[in-house]
């Protein structure tokens, strides 16, 4: 068979297209039978030899499992009392039913500071949030109303400790309910500091004004009456 | 050489092995994604208009999300209002999960009796006021709610103050055994609702060294039906932008592992607040460190999230996941991965109101 000078090209280049095709196609196989070793997000890796009490721990926790599993079949088939009978299952009698007061009382252990006292509460907040060294508290409205100063941190993006300080001021009211007395959240609100010298702690009060210690050492006061910062 | 129609034809041949080819790796890739049967086993039904129902567990048992609260009350009649109004919110044939956290731990030397000091007030109640008003929750959430419907109630407390002791755990958990007994007393009302034992263990509340003996009171009476659900946080634990992040407050990871599932009793409801999905990366890998360390993933038996406490006691920037969102973070995470694959429990969202 001739061949014009001008085919001759062509017929290299297509040659060279099928050679590429035929490569790509065989690395994808072989990508295929040889899947890359790099660990996967899914791999089941081997474990470390678990230690006894490993073992025993992990043979009760499938044992609770498995009983969890089924109490929650027989629950249901659990023969149900009347509702006559339920109504009249009391529960025990609370200890401290004659304490339910609609004001406050003073907490234990505070240290006074000017008009409050400073106190260590578990703060009502999660570490997630913010981590709260200390707390000042006031009572007014004849001890129906309480004011907060909480101090500390706020926390990082996985809830670490960081140096950005802050004070969170929230205030409480005895409101009645249903017959009952009951704290109500009046205002929460949180007041950062501009400069980030380390978490917060109160350390005393002067008149309207918190004074708080950073980590740093560096003094501040938080005015209560301007609810502002105020530096020394 | 080869002809322009054979050309075509090697090209069509071509093709034809490639499709082949992708065919196959797409039917061997299915066949090799493990997540694909659990998937299918373990797939929940997104919330459903407004009932917001979903389910758990290898039997898909439906659940609702619960309301959980921050107690400034032990009053009777208060209790009894909040379990009626949780009744009524559980439909028919699900189950809920509430938490009532009622503070810090404290001891009462006048009365030589353990309990806590509840929010707001800060004042103290006992182990025996904290029990009767769980159980007149338990008895109006069973008249007020219909059949089927099922509460997991958990009783909790946190590890904050000079109150976690060992002693405080024990107590803790013999209130637990208490209400336990309390419930299948004739007229038993085990069929609706069960009880637990809880605590917001948090690194930065509290030591390392007091919480774990806190934890091991608790296991020391622990009779294997009073679990101890902890609902903390892991705060400062690793995350994918912080790998070698460690727990705040010289804890480290094998303790929040012990807390949350090393001790018998002990199973986690983490606090899944942040929008962006750190915490649910935090606990998965709090379960892959119990998989690859210690031969096991962590059994969540929920999430709690802070959406209703956030529209009351805001701001609370980026921490307010909603419970559907919270729920499915976890949920995705944890199932994203062989190693920590498992089923999640309920979801929970506390709030501070403890009013209807």
């Amino acid at each position: 068979m001739k061949h014009t000078p001008s085919s001759k090209p062509k017929a290299i280049i297509q040659v060279g297209l099928v050679v590429l095709l035929i490569t790509a196609a065989a690395t994808f196989l072989g990508a295929l039978a040889n899947p890359p070793v790099a660990p996967r997000a899914n791999a089941v890796i081997p474990l470390p030899t678990p230690t006894v009490s490993d073992l025993q721990r992990n043979a009760a926790k499938d044992a609770q499992a498995l009983l969890a599993s089924q109490q929650a079949v027989t629950a249901h088939q659990t023969p149900a009392p009347a509702l006559a009978d339920v109504a009249r299952k009391q529960p025990r009698q609370p200890l401290a039913a004659a304490a339910e007061i609609a004001v406050f009382q003073p907490i234990p252990n505070g240290i006074t500071a000017g008009s409050g006292a400073i106190v260590q509460v578990r703060p009502p907040f999660s570490n997630n949030q913010y981590h709260i060294e200390n707390a000042w508290y006031t009572d007014s409205a004849g001890a129906s109303k309480r004011t907060f100063v909480f101090a500390g941190n706020v926390a990082g993006p996985g809830g670490e400790v960081t140096d950005q300080g802050v004070v969170i001021l929230q205030t409480l009211q005895y409101v009645t309910v249903d017959g009952a007395p009951q704290v109500k959240t009046l205002e929460t609100h949180a007041y950062t500091t501009t400069l980030t010298a380390g978490s917060l702690h109160i350390t005393g009060a002067e008149s309207s004004r918190l004074i708080l210690q950073a980590n740093a050492n560096a003094i501040t006061y938080f005015d209560l009456a301007t609810l502002s910062f105020i530096l020394p | 050489m080869i002809r322009p129609d054979m050309n075509m034809k090697l090209n069509q041949h071509l093709l034809i092995t490639l499709g082949l080819c992708l065919s196959m790796a797409a039917t061997l890739g299915a066949a090799r994604n493990p997540l694909n049967p659990a998937v299918t086993r373990y797939a929940y039904i997104p919330a459903v208009s407004n009932t917001n129902i979903q389910t758990f567990g290898a039997n898909n048992t439906a659940f609702t999300f619960g309301a959980s609260r921050y107690m400034s009350t032990t009053n009777i009649n208060t209790l009894k209002n909040l379990g009626c109004a949780q009744g009524k919110a559980t439909p028919a044939a699900t189950s809920t999960l509430v938490i009532l956290d009622f503070g810090q731990p404290a001891y009462d030397a006048p009365t030589l009796s353990y309990g806590v000091y509840i929010f707001g007030s800060y004042a103290f109640r006992s182990v025996s006021d904290i029990a009767a008003a769980s159980e007149a929750y338990l008895n109006q959430f069973y008249l007020c709610s219909p059949a089927g419907a099922y509460l997991y109630l958990v009783v909790g407390t946190v590890n904050y103050g000079s109150g976690v002791t060992r002693e405080h755990g024990a107590a803790w958990s013999t209130m637990i055994n208490n209400i336990a007994a309390w419930i299948v007393d004739p007229p038993s009302i085990a069929s609706k609702v069960t009880i637990l034992g809880g605590n917001d263990m948090e690194p930065s509340f509290g030591g390392r060294a007091q919480t774990r003996a806190w934890v091991d009171g608790y296991t020391s009476v622990f009779t294997n039906t009073s679990y101890l659900y902890n609902y903390g946080s892991c705060d400062g634990c690793p995350y994918s932008s912080c790998p070698s992040c460690t727990p705040n407050n010289y804890w480290s990871i094998e303790d929040v592992w012990y807390v949350s599932w090393g001790a018998l009793p002990a199973y986690p409801v983490p606090e899944i607040y942040l929008t962006n999905g750190v915490h649910a990366d935090q606990w998965y890998r709090m379960s892959l460190y119990g998989y690859t360390n210690h031969g096991q993933a962590f059994n969540f038996k929920g999430t709690l999230t802070q959406w209703q406490a956030c529209q009351t006691n805001g701001p609370c920037q980026y921490l307010d996941n909603t419970p559907n969102a919270g729920w499915s973070q976890l949920y995705t995470k944890i199932n994203n991965d062989l190693r920590t694959q498992k089923t999640l429990g309920p979801g929970s969202d506390i709030t501070w109101s403890n009013s209807n």
